[in-house]
């Protein structure tokens, strides 16, 4: 919608006495919706790379008995899962929790 | 932005007593009248569709027990019920439309009711190709934008198809190749023959479609560059030249001559998953690999934020 038209449906409903002081400022609009899911693609995209930096960056935490328990200590300690717990899910390696 | 919108927004930041009388004054609320119109044409074009699917439906659940001649009468008795319905109705009612694209679809029926019976040994790009053929008198004669769309959609699966049947000589691990640059030419064309045509003529002028055949091309074009950065070898290397000239071409086009957002977050998006492509295959091997992947994911970010606000800035421009 156009300044002019949305001046005219204020004007509308003004003279109907549903309004309550001057027409506010145009904000920041909605953005349509393929905007929307064009962004949800990109954070889609992007995860999958967070994801890999993750896995491969903390990948030192699976092969590590000493950081396995500090994961495993956390995650009892804290009743939250700790990043390297979560990590040891995600990837499935279930024995390697057994194996602490 | 529509009334409503507009009209909630304002409610949001509280200068409106009453929404609902606001919304019924500005005639933002559907009235009886709207929503019989809409059922209307809900119940129309479902109930068309949903009984060209049944009679496809029917026959193949009932082949053993129906004689041939059951099989041939019925399919064909319905196109002609069809074909007579849009007479009837006439081209310019909704209802003889949808009778219209009714005969159509069971045309594609008929055809491979006749290609399963006498096994013509035909490929199955032929039955695509001669039911595209077939029914491009009744396309032309029906002023119908989603008519136009079907008749290209089965032109696009007997491309695709004939690629599947003979790949070239050559290239046989490569047909997708040639298939994506075929579906790119003729989507292309399509999309710019629809442009022109829909200056002149009303029916054809609903965004709807043109946006169907650019997402075709540019998921057409798309794969293609893909193609040419990750499997670089084999790869023809076209898409280099005409992946560039797309995007220009779009920018030209739908930024410049006939704005539309949609076609512009459609290119946005196609840049991003071009150049991730582009990054993962040269930063992604030997060591440093999770630097890498984090160098990428921010790139992704900054790209999709960079796109984000640039459609937001084209977006307010077309509203001024």
């Amino acid at each position: 919608m156009n300044p002019a038209s949305a001046q005219q449906l204020w004007a509308k409903l003004a003279s109907a006495g549903l309004t309550v002081g001057n027409m506010p400022e145009a904000e920041e609009t909605d953005t349509p919706w393929y905007v929307r899911v064009m962004l949800g693609i990109a954070g889609f995209i992007a995860a999958v790379f967070l994801l890999g930096f993750v896995g491969v960056g903390f990948a030192f935490v699976l092969e590590s008995k000493a950081a396995c328990l500090a994961a495993l200590a956390t995650f009892a300690g804290s009743g939250m899962p700790s990043p390297a717990t979560v990590l040891i899910l995600l990837t499935g390696h279930y024995p390697r929790l057994l194996a602490c | 932005m529509s009334i409503r919108n507009a009209i909630l927004g304002w409610s949001g930041v509280g200068a409106i007593t009453d929404v609902r009388a606001a919304l019924d004054i500005a005639g933002a609320l559907p009235r009886a009248r709207h929503w019989r119109a809409f059922l209307d044409r809900l119940l129309l074009w479902s109930g068309a569709v949903a009984l060209a699917a049944a009679v496809v439906f029917f026959v193949a659940h009932n082949w053993n027990d129906l004689g041939k001649f059951a099989k041939f009468g019925l399919v064909e008795a319905l196109v002609l019920a069809a074909a007579l319905g849009y007479w009837r109705l006439g081209p310019e009612k909704a209802a003889g439309k949808a009778s219209l694209l009714v005969a159509c679809i069971l045309l594609g029926a008929l055809l491979a009711l006749f290609g399963q019976t006498y096994q013509t040994g035909a490929d199955t790009w032929e039955l695509f190709a001669n039911w595209a053929g077939l029914i491009v008198p009744w396309v032309i004669i029906g002023r119908f934008a989603a008519l136009w769309i079907l008749w290209l959609a089965i032109a696009n699966v007997a491309i695709v198809l004939y690629f599947q049947v003979r790949p070239g000589v050559l290239d046989i691990a490569f047909a997708g190749e040639r298939a994506l640059w075929t579906l790119f030419a003729f989507d292309t064309a399509a999309l710019a023959a629809w442009e022109l045509a829909a200056r002149r003529i009303r029916w054809l002028d609903e965004r709807w479609a043109p946006r169907l055949l650019a997402i075709a091309s540019g998921t057409s074009i798309t794969a293609l560059a893909l193609h040419a950065i990750l499997d670089w070898r084999d790869a023809s290397g076209m898409a280099f030249v005409f992946y560039p000239l797309w995007l220009a071409g779009a920018y030209a086009v739908y930024r410049r001559f006939m704005p539309d957002l949609f076609v512009l977050a459609g290119g946005c998006l196609s840049v991003i998953v071009v150049a991730t492509a582009f990054l993962a295959k040269h930063l992604l091997r030997g060591s440093g690999e999770a630097a890498a992947f984090l160098l990428i994911a921010m790139a992704v970010i900054a790209m999709a934020a960079v796109c984000g606000w640039w459609l937001k800035q084209v977006a307010r421009e077309a509203r001024t």
